[in-house]
């Protein structure tokens, strides 16, 4: 059987668009979700933002641990040794599913405490730990120097 | 005649392609600059940047607040653990976004295409508001006040202009009684002592400890949201008058107040301490 020129050409041509339309809508699917999610990174808080707004309180928040005089002056960066419970960080870092569990571990001359939050998986351990951050601790009517260190697991 | 047309054809081939290829780079163009101005990345960074704002206040024992100068046609809505912004309450494409609760209470608010808006903390209450606030009121301690058996409310003193003023908080107040100070005994558990002043300061002292700390902050914070033109002091003093009870504050009210709405605002404050 012999084919005319017409359905040659067609024949030949076929394959080509046939792939051609399949590359073309696997490239477009693709650059949707790429543009999507480049798109939707670009507008979101930056990785890391949350977590360190979320740490200011615990260094800064009297509802936290920072020591508050009899006034109610507020001392950012002095936190009160007698305040660090799990008690009062249940209180001011309150947990649901979607918040990261809290591990703290704050040091000084005179001793060291862990604390964490309910949520706290503890055969996990951390996923991820801020370099300790050098604070002043408030502890029987004197200030030391010390150090708070904490621990983050992912949620 | 064969080969002209095959040419022809293959000419317009290559022109039918060109069109296709210019079409394809110029719809993944539309779609990009389409997909970066589309509403739903207005409502992620809308919400993203309102539940930072809510964890930045959490960081802070102090009052502020964030305006955010946005002509938003959306509705931004402000609950327990969350911000959400949405076309309507049935879209699809509502962006949310969590924050971590402390001890600050959320006052759970919607707001419909805010010209602008402000999330502010004042005292221990987070909120979402279409204005600036009016005015902060103090953050009290959370220490847990109970009310006492016996209140003592001072001076007694019919010479005094403050005469009237105790009467009426004493009788709003069940279980009170008004005393002057030299007549309030050892031990007495709370002691409310009223004066005036000419200044447009409200200056609430309390006894260094705690409760009256607490019982200061929370008479002064009602005094201040009910004329929120005042300016409001809270200061730790060692009167001589505070030594006899467990918990003392000494208000010095404003002469120019409204004596009459003072005293229902302090009475209901009170009362409201369980």
């Amino acid at each position: 059987m012999k084919l005319n020129k017409k359905s040659q050409y067609a024949a030949d041509t076929m394959p080509f668009y046939a792939v051609f339309i399949i590359v073309v809508n696997v490239l477009f699917i693709i650059f949707i979700l790429a543009v999507n999610n480049i798109g939707s990174k670009q507008v979101d808080a930056p990785e890391g933002l949350t977590e360190y707004l979320v740490n200011q309180r615990f260094l800064r928040s009297a509802d936290c641990f920072v020591y508050e005089d009899i006034s109610g002056r507020v001392y950012p960066l002095v936190l009160e040794w007698n305040k660090f419970t799990e008690e009062t960080l249940n209180e001011c870092y309150i947990t649901d599913e979607k918040t990261k569990p809290v591990q703290l571990s704050l040091s000084f001359t005179e001793g060291e405490k862990k604390i964490k939050t309910k949520n706290w998986q503890p055969i996990k351990g951390p996923d991820k730990a801020i370099q300790p951050i050098d604070i002043l601790i408030y502890y029987n009517n004197q200030i030391s120097q010390g150090k708070l260190t904490i621990e983050m697991q992912n949620v | 005649m064969i080969l002209k047309r095959k040419r022809g054809q293959i000419e317009l081939k290559v022109i039918i392609e060109l069109i296709i290829g210019l079409l394809i780079c110029f719809s993944f163009f539309y779609i990009a600059k389409s997909f970066g101005t589309e509403d739903i990345y207005d409502k992620i960074r809308l919400s993203s940047d309102s539940a930072a704002s809510v964890n930045s206040l959490y960081g802070t024992s102090e009052n502020g607040f964030l305006l955010f100068p946005v002509d938003s046609k959306y509705i931004v809505s402000l609950q327990n653990n969350l911000i959400k912004v949405l076309d309507s309450a049935q879209d699809p494409t509502e962006s949310i976004r969590y924050f971590i609760k402390g001890r600050d209470f959320i006052q759970a608010e919607d707001l419909s295409k805010p010209i602008s808006f402000i999330i502010s903390k004042s005292g221990d209450i987070i909120s979402l508001e279409q204005d600036s606030p009016k005015s902060f009121v103090q953050r009290c301690p959370s220490v847990t006040l109970t009310k006492p058996i016996n209140l003592i409310i001072s001076p007694k003193t019919q010479e005094s202009q403050l005469y009237s003023f105790t009467e009426q908080l004493s009788a709003f107040i069940q279980g009170s009684e008004t005393k002057d100070i030299q007549d309030i005994p050892n031990n007495a558990e709370i002691v409310i002592e009223i004066k005036e002043t000419n200044s447009n300061k409200l200056t609430a002292y309390f006894k260094p400890n705690i409760e009256s700390r607490k019982l200061a902050c929370l008479l002064s914070n009602s005094l201040l949201s009910q004329n929120t033109k005042l300016e409001l002091s809270l200061i730790p003093s060692e009167e001589d008058s505070f030594k006899k009870a467990k918990v003392a504050i000494l208000i010095e009210v404003p002469r120019n107040i409204d004596k009459q709405s003072a005293v229902n605002t302090i009475a209901r404050a009170y009362n409201s301490i369980t």
